[in-house]
C-alpha cells in the first residue's frame, strides 16, 4: 500500500517545491498538481488516507472531489439554502482534514464524513435558529415541466415538507435525512449516530409519524 | 392457542412498521396481526404516504462551476489550517519540559561553580574590638574567633596556606605541604601540636 503511495510521491509534489528524483530536478507547476490528482484518482480511499497522512496534500483534494456532492446535499438538507450549505460543506472537509489522523478505518470515509457533517450541521442549526424557508418557486423553475401550475404546486409542497422536516427533533431529522435522501442502510446510520439499529428504526418511525402530523396541521 | 391470540392482538412495533413500509418481510405473528388489524394497516398506509411526500423534496443542483469552487475553497482553508490543538499542546509540553531541564542544569552549574570568597594573604584580618578576630564568611556574615586560643590560631594559619583550587578538587594534599606547614611553626606551636596529636592518638604525655 505504502509502496504505491511512494510511487505517486515521487511523481509529484506541492507546487513550488524543488523536487529531486534520481538526480533530476525541476520546478513543480500547477499542471503537475493536476497530473498528481489524476494519478491519485486511481487510489482506494484507504490509500488516499495513507497518502494524506504521508504529507500528500493532493490526496485530500481527491477525497473532496469524491464526496463533495453528498456532503453538500447533506448540509443542504439540514439548512435549506445554498450559501449555508456551501459554508458547512467547507467546514466538514476542513474538520475531516484536521482529524484525519484519528480516522479509525472501521467505517468508510464516506460514513465518517457523514458523521462529521451531521455534527457540524446540527451544531450550526442549533446555534442559528433556522428561518422558515420562503416559498420561491421562481428561483428553481422546472423548465421541463409540462404544466407550470403543477410545477408551482409541487414546489410549494416541497417547501412545506422541508419546513416540517426542520421542525423534527434532531435525531429523527437526521435519521430521516440519511435514510430517505441518502439511502443509507439502518446499520450505517446507527454507526453514524452511535446508536443501535433498533433505535434508528424507532427514530425513523417516529420521524415519519411526526412529519405526517406536521403536514396535516399545516393543511388545516 | 392463547399465545397465537395474544400475538395477533398485539399491535406492530415501530421496527415492524419500518420493515413493512420499506418492503421487508416481517415474522408470521406480525403478518397475521396486520391481516386482522385495520388500525395497523391504516398506519402503514399513512407512513407510506408521508414517505412519498418526503421523497419529492430534491436539493437544487448548484451551478456546475460550484464544485470546483468548493474544492478550491476547501484547499485554501486547509492550507491556512493552523496546527491542531494536540500539536500545540505537545509543543507547549516540550517547551515547558525543556525549560525545566535548562533551569535545573543552570541551578546545578551555579551551585558547582560557586566558590567561597578568596581571602588574600595581603588582606588584613579585621580585628574585633575585644580580643577576637573577624573573618568574612561567604554568606557575608562575620565569623568571630578568639585569636588568643592557640588551636584556632593554628587552624587559621594552616587554612591561609590552602589553595581553593585544591579545595574544589577534593582537598588533595600537595606532596611536602605538611612538612612545610610544620617547618613554619614556632617551637611552642610545634610542642602544642605534638601534645594535641598525642592526646588524639591516646599516647602517654612525655
Amino acid at each position: 500500500m505504502f509502496s504505491r503511495v511512494n510511487e505517486f510521491w515521487a511523481e509529484s509534489a506541492r507546487p513550488g517545491w524543488k523536487l529531486t528524483v534520481a538526480g533530476t530536478s525541476g520546478r513543480i507547476d500547477a499542471d503537475s498538481r493536476q497530473r498528481s490528482i489524476a494519478a491519485l484518482a486511481s487510489l482506494s480511499e484507504t490509500e488516499l488516507v495513507d497518502a494524506c497522512l504521508a504529507g500528500r496534500r493532493e490526496a485530500f483534494d481527491v477525497i473532496v472531489e469524491r464526496h463533495r456532492r453528498s456532503v453538500y446535499q447533506l448540509c443542504y438538507r439540514f439548512v435549506g439554502n445554498h450559501e449555508d450549505a456551501s459554508d458547512l460543506s467547507q467546514d466538514v472537509f476542513v474538520r475531516a482534514y484536521r482529524g484525519l489522523k484519528n480516522f479509525k478505518r472501521q467505517s468508510s470515509i464516506g460514513t465518517w464524513l457523514y458523521r462529521i457533517g451531521v455534527n457540524v450541521c446540527l451544531n450550526r442549526v442549533t446555534a442559528k435558529t433556522p428561518l422558515l424557508e420562503p416559498i420561491e418557486p421562481e428561483r428553481h423553475p422546472d423548465e421541463g415541466a409540462a404544466d407550470p401550475m403543477q410545477s408551482l404546486v409541487q414546489s410549494e409542497q416541497a417547501a412545506r415538507v422541508r419546513a416540517a422536516i426542520r421542525r423534527l427533533p434532531r435525531k429523527q431529522r437526521t435519521t430521516l435525512i440519511l435514510r430517505v435522501y441518502h439511502e443509507l442502510p439502518h446499520e450505517e446510520i446507527a454507526r453514524i449516530l452511535g446508536s443501535s439499529v433498533g433505535a434508528v428504526k424507532a427514530n425513523f418511525f417516529h420521524a415519519l409519524g411526526n412529519l405526517k402530523r406536521l403536514l396535516q396541521s399545516e393543511e388545516c | 392457542m392463547k399465545q397465537v391470540f395474544l400475538a395477533t392482538m398485539r399491535h406492530l412495533t415501530a421496527e415492524q412498521f419500518v420493515d413493512i413500509v420499506e418492503g421487508r418481510e416481517i415474522d408470521d405473528d406480525g403478518t397475521r396481526h396486520l391481516a386482522g388489524c385495520a388500525a395497523c394497516r391504516q398506519e402503514v398506509e399513512a407512513l407510506r404516504s408521508v414517505l412519498l411526500q418526503a421523497n419529492i423534496v430534491e436539493v437544487p443542483e448548484p451551478s456546475p462551476l460550484f464544485w470546483n469552487h468548493l474544492s478550491a475553497r476547501v484547499r485554501a482553508a486547509v492550507d491556512e489550517t493552523p496546527p491542531s490543538r494536540w500539536w500545540r499542546w505537545s509543543l507547549a509540553r516540550v517547551v515547558f519540559a525543556g525549560g525545566a531541564v535548562a533551569s535545573l542544569v543552570l541551578v546545578l552549574t551555579m551551585t558547582m561553580i560557586r566558590r567561597p570568597p578568596v581571602i588574600s594573604e595581603d588582606a588584613p584580618i579585621e580585628r574585633s574590638s575585644a580580643s577576637g578576630s573577624t573573618v568574612p564568611s561567604d554568606q557575608g556574615e562575620a565569623v568571630t574567633f578568639d585569636e588568643d586560643e592557640p588551636d584556632w590560631a593554628m587552624v587559621a594559619t594552616v587554612a591561609e596556606s590552602f589553595d581553593w583550587d585544591d579545595v574544589e578538587a577534593g582537598m588533595p594534599v600537595r606532596p611536602g605541604s605538611a612538612e612545610r606547614a610544620i617547618a613554619q611553626l614556632s617551637d611552642e606551636e610545634r610542642s602544642e601540636l605534638a601534645r594535641l596529636l598525642k592526646e588524639a592518638l591516646g599516647l602517654p604525655k612525655s
